[in-house]
């Protein structure tokens, strides 16, 4: 199960929205072991693509390094599809490495509604989890 | 001369934890099978065949595998 702050639901969101039509990515990092989502990263989606994403490695090696520095982990790792629903795709699956992160995708299909789902990835096998939101 | 390896969390397990290792090799090819004479199945994670498997970045000295995309007998310095 997620849990998740209305706050950090809030900026995935409106992350996802103001980078539409091109995916939005993202991690929220926590301290390591609380499964517990802390501090916001939005990160650049390298492929700025409206189908797929991928960290700008460079930004990724610094963001990760950083977790690491201050004891965290990457607790959410997000992403957005902007034309299909908020599934993980193939790619997504194989592009999915940590096993302890919640992977949240976010659809931004629907102007007026945004879905946001979110799934554990272990070894390639998808398994879709309840969100809790908290005030 | 020994080369300092930092390892990132998912990959620990193989070296018992540590966050940082040492490995030597005038190639990366070289330095990964030393890796994993020390650190068994750590190359099996990176590598498939004979290529890094996908989505799999390596930085030597910070510079971004994702530019040069190696071949498995690029030098390490």
């Amino acid at each position: 199960m997620l849990s998740i702050s209305r706050a950090l639901h809030e900026k995935i969101v409106e992350h996802a929205r103001k980078d539409h039509p091109d995916e939005a990515c993202g991690v929220i990092a926590g301290p390591v072991g609380s499964d517990e989502p802390v501090r916001f990263i939005p990160m650049q989606n390298a492929e700025r693509s409206p189908t797929f994403y991928r960290f700008d490695s460079l930004e990724q090696l610094r963001v990760w390094r950083e977790m690491d520095d201050n004891d965290e982990e990457a607790v959410v790792i997000y992403h957005s599809h902007t034309a299909t629903q908020a599934y993980p795709s193939r790619t997504d699956i194989s592009y999915a490495s940590e096993p302890q992160a919640h992977y949240v995708l976010v659809s931004t299909r629907d102007e007026a509604q945004t879905e946001f789902r979110s799934y554990r990835i272990v070894d390639g096998e998808v398994t879709e989890e309840p969100v809790t939101v908290t005030e | 001369m020994a080369i300092e390896v930092r390892i990132p969390t998912i990959l620990r397990t193989y070296t018992g934890g540590a966050k940082s290792v040492e490995g030597s090799g005038a190639t990366l090819d070289e330095l990964l099978l030393n890796l994993d004479t020390a650190h068994g199945g750590l190359r099996d994670r990176l590598v498939d065949g004979e290529k890094l498997r996908r989505f799999v970045n390596v930085y030597l000295n910070d510079a971004s595998s994702a530019a040069w995309r190696p071949r498995s007998r690029t030098a390490t310095r």
